[in-house]
């Protein structure tokens, strides 16, 4: 191609990838047959990519396996499935499991309200020092007219 | 229990209608997006590897999908992108895969095989050099049934862009294949 024919370059890529006419192009064609020798080559080129690129991507094709390994990996994958069976078998287990503690323990509530009472009724050992002669007298409180100390009547037989 | 049992098949139920669903968009769609990941990848291992995680993918956040009639270009896009990032990641990998696609061995024509191989490994290599918009575009519109609307909708630009778009890549490609 001469050097003065680079203008053409941009026409003659359209005129290969398109087919379509493009007059000014045609007469320079017909006077310069360095460009209509280019402008072959441009086409050739054209046919060849064209043939070619398909196969870029259509070349290959997924084995006939792939739909079978892609459910596969579906069903692997598939969230809450284990949830879901060991919601069903994790039920009976658990009433069985409250049921054999209830049985084995029937009066857990009441055992541990003896355990209650017991701790209430502990006294130290100590306790017994502390105690005063007048202690009974103030457990209990006089009625209207009485004392705090209440001579005993003396039975027929002390008299 | 029964309550569990009860709930347990219902959902065992509605699980084998969409696993029934998914299998029909399965067979429909996996040649496209394994031939999508395939125009991106050039390897058929990487490919099936990709369409598969594009379905798994598709499969977990189906839910998310609100118009069903738009599975098409959703999966197509999950493919393409994932297979971009593949490439991205093993672009090492695949130049070991540009050289088994050079020397693979093939039935007929081997001579005329080679040189066409050699073809197709240089047209890659210029593809690769394209800017991205334009490679994407060409790319997607080589798998055969991908129309400028498909590879609109997996782009997410008007199908004329497309166009345009592809023919300004075709004519990059020719001018640098020629």
């Amino acid at each position: 191609m001469k050097t003065n024919c680079e203008k053409w370059n941009e026409a003659m890529l359209e005129a290969a990838l398109s087919d379509h006419g493009n007059p000014q192009l045609d007469e320079h064609l017909r006077a310069c047959s360095s460009c209509a020798q280019e402008l072959l080559v441009f086409r050739a080129a054209r046919q060849r990519m064209d043939a070619l690129l398909p196969k870029l991507a259509n070349e290959a094709s997924p084995r006939e396996q792939f739909s079978a390994q892609v459910l596969h990996a579906t069903r692997a994958s598939m969230p809450g499935k284990w949830r879901r069976i060991s919601m069903l078998t994790a039920a009976p287990v658990l009433i069985a499991l409250v049921l054999i503690i209830v049985l084995r323990h029937p009066s857990g509530s009441s055992a541990e309200l003896a355990k209650a009472e017991q701790l209430a009724r502990w006294h130290a050992p100590t306790d017994a020092l502390l105690e005063t002669p007048g202690q009974d007298l103030l457990r209990a409180m006089p009625q209207f007219g009485e004392t705090y100390l209440k001579p005993q009547a003396l039975s027929a037989k002390e008299n | 229990v029964t309550d569990a049992l009860l709930e347990f098949l219902s959902v065992g139920a509605e699980r084998d209608g969409r696993e029934a669903e998914f299998a029909s968009r399965l067979a429909e769609n996996q040649q496209r997006v394994f031939r999508i990941a395939y125009s991106v990848l050039g390897n058929s291992a990487d490919a099936e590897e990709v369409a598969q995680e594009a379905f798994l993918r598709a499969y977990q956040k189906s839910s998310l999908l609100r118009d069903p009639e738009k599975f098409r270009a959703w999966i197509n896009r999950i493919g393409f992108h994932l297979a971009l990032n593949r490439l991205r990641l093993s672009r090492r990998q695949m130049a070991r895969d540009h050289a088994w696609h050079l020397t693979a061995p093939e039935s007929t024509d081997g001579e005329r095989n080679a040189e066409d191989r050699l073809m197709l490994a240089r047209m890659r290599e210029e593809i690769d050099k394209l800017p991205r918009q334009l490679r994407d575009v060409l790319l997607l519109s080589i798998v055969n049934e991908m129309d400028a609307a498909d590879v609109g909708a997996a782009l997410k630009i008007p199908a004329g862009t497309v166009r345009s778009r592809l023919h300004t890549a075709r004519k990059l490609l020719l001018k640098a294949m020629r």
